[in-house]
């Protein structure tokens, strides 16, 4: 990919402020999922159709 | 026997074994050649005979497609669907290909094709990936679904699947790979349609598929502390189905609970609970239960895929709920 990129002359700084950019938004992403609770398991039954749950056991 | 192998080894062999007892059989699908397929089954086998195993592009309907064609040469196909999930992709080709050749052709041509698929949910996979299959390919004449769940069974039933000359769905519970048990180094045969009691009982008649027969050997272990005496059947063929062996049953027991993963509506369960109905309803002592995942998609987050599972607490309950009807 950096090939790539270089041959359309994106500059190396550009291109290293895109991996920067990129890094942070996964490890943001990681820290919120790690620190958020479960969700609630009767989530499941939400969705599957629109204006109708889905039974329960 | 003496010589514990795991699930996955020992449909390893079996393939190693049929393919050196006849040069018709052959292995094709996605990465099961070069790389010995996602889950390793069929690993060693282009090293062996590299003619005899193909890679494919991924398009599983061009894997049934050709299967269909090899088999109607007198070929025998071993395909695998990496995912049962993807055998919607080859949904037409299975269809409106394989389980009809034979009845077209006036039974003048056989389409002798194992498809191999893992099906089942348990490893955090989601919704495309974790889904169990079978209804989607009972309801077809002409398929025939084997689905073993111990190693010893999945070797005897997949050689007697190479060998049948029928369509034949091989379901892989992907949690049952890493499971072991005693199977025998040489090769050997188990009939297909033709149920097994694994555990004889003479209150409840229990019918588990796949993965399911560890819930329901747990929960007769449980109902034994009650003198509750519970009869396993694993059906090993899903469909057509030994209706011989369960109705014995339930005419011994009166009661029937039947446990399998995948949705309630119109699953497997469904249908073995109509043919009792039907043909045993004079038998029955109480409503017949089903054990299932709930009617929804298998969810990615591990709290609800837990929670729309079936489990060993869910067993217990219904056949509980059955003893005091």
């Amino acid at each position: 990919m950096v090939k790539e990129v270089q041959i359309h002359s994106c500059l190396k700084s550009q291109l290293e402020e895109l991996e920067k950019k990129a890094a942070e938004e996964v490890e943001a992403m990681l820290k919120f999922s790690l620190e958020s609770p479960y969700p609630d398991p009767k989530n499941a039954l939400k969705h599957v159709y629109a204006g109708l749950e889905v039974e329960d056991r | 026997m003496g010589r514990i192998v795991s699930f996955g080894k020992a449909i390893n062999e079996a393939l190693h074994q049929e393919m050196e007892r006849d040069e018709s059989v052959f292995i094709i699908g996605e990465d099961v050649a070069k790389m010995g397929g996602d889950f390793g089954i069929t690993r060693g086998i282009w090293q062996r005979w590299p003619d005899r195993a193909k890679d494919t592009a991924l398009s599983e309907a061009a894997i049934i497609g050709l299967s269909c064609g090899a088999a109607i040469s007198d070929l025998r196909p071993v395909a695998e669907i990496m995912f049962a999930d993807f055998i919607g992709v080859a949904y037409d080709q299975l269809v409106n290909n394989a389980a009809k050749l034979r009845f077209m052709f006036n039974g003048e041509v056989n389409c002798a094709i194992v498809v191999r698929a893992a099906t089942g949910g348990g490893i955090r996979c989601a919704y495309h990936h974790s889904q169990c299959v079978e209804p989607w390919l009972m309801c077809v004449p002409g398929l025939v679904i084997v689905a073993p769940s111990t190693p010893y069974d999945a070797k005897g039933l997949l050689i007697a699947s190479i060998r049948n000359n029928n369509p034949v769905i091989f379901l892989e519970h992907k949690t049952l790979y890493n499971s072991k048990g005693e199977v025998p180094e040489e090769i050997y045969e188990l009939e297909l349609f033709k149920a097994e009691v694994k555990k004889e009982g003479t209150d409840i008649t229990l019918v588990a598929t796949m993965a399911m027969l560890k819930l329901a050997y747990e929960a007769a272990e449980e109902l034994a502390g009650e003198d509750i005496g519970v009869e396993i059947i694993d059906p090993r063929t899903l469909f057509p189905l030994d209706k011989a062996t369960v109705f014995e049953s339930v005419a011994k027991t009166g009661r029937l609970v039947i446990v399998h993963e995948g949705p309630k509506g119109l699953g497997f369960g469904a249908e073995v609970s109509a043919m009792v109905t039907e043909e045993m309803f004079e038998y029955l002592k109480a409503p017949i239960k089903r054990v299932t995942t709930l009617d929804v998609h298998i969810p990615f987050s591990p709290v609800l895929e837990d929670y729309v599972a079936p489990t060993t607490g869910h067993v217990v309950k219904a056949c509980q709920e059955t003893m005091e009807f």
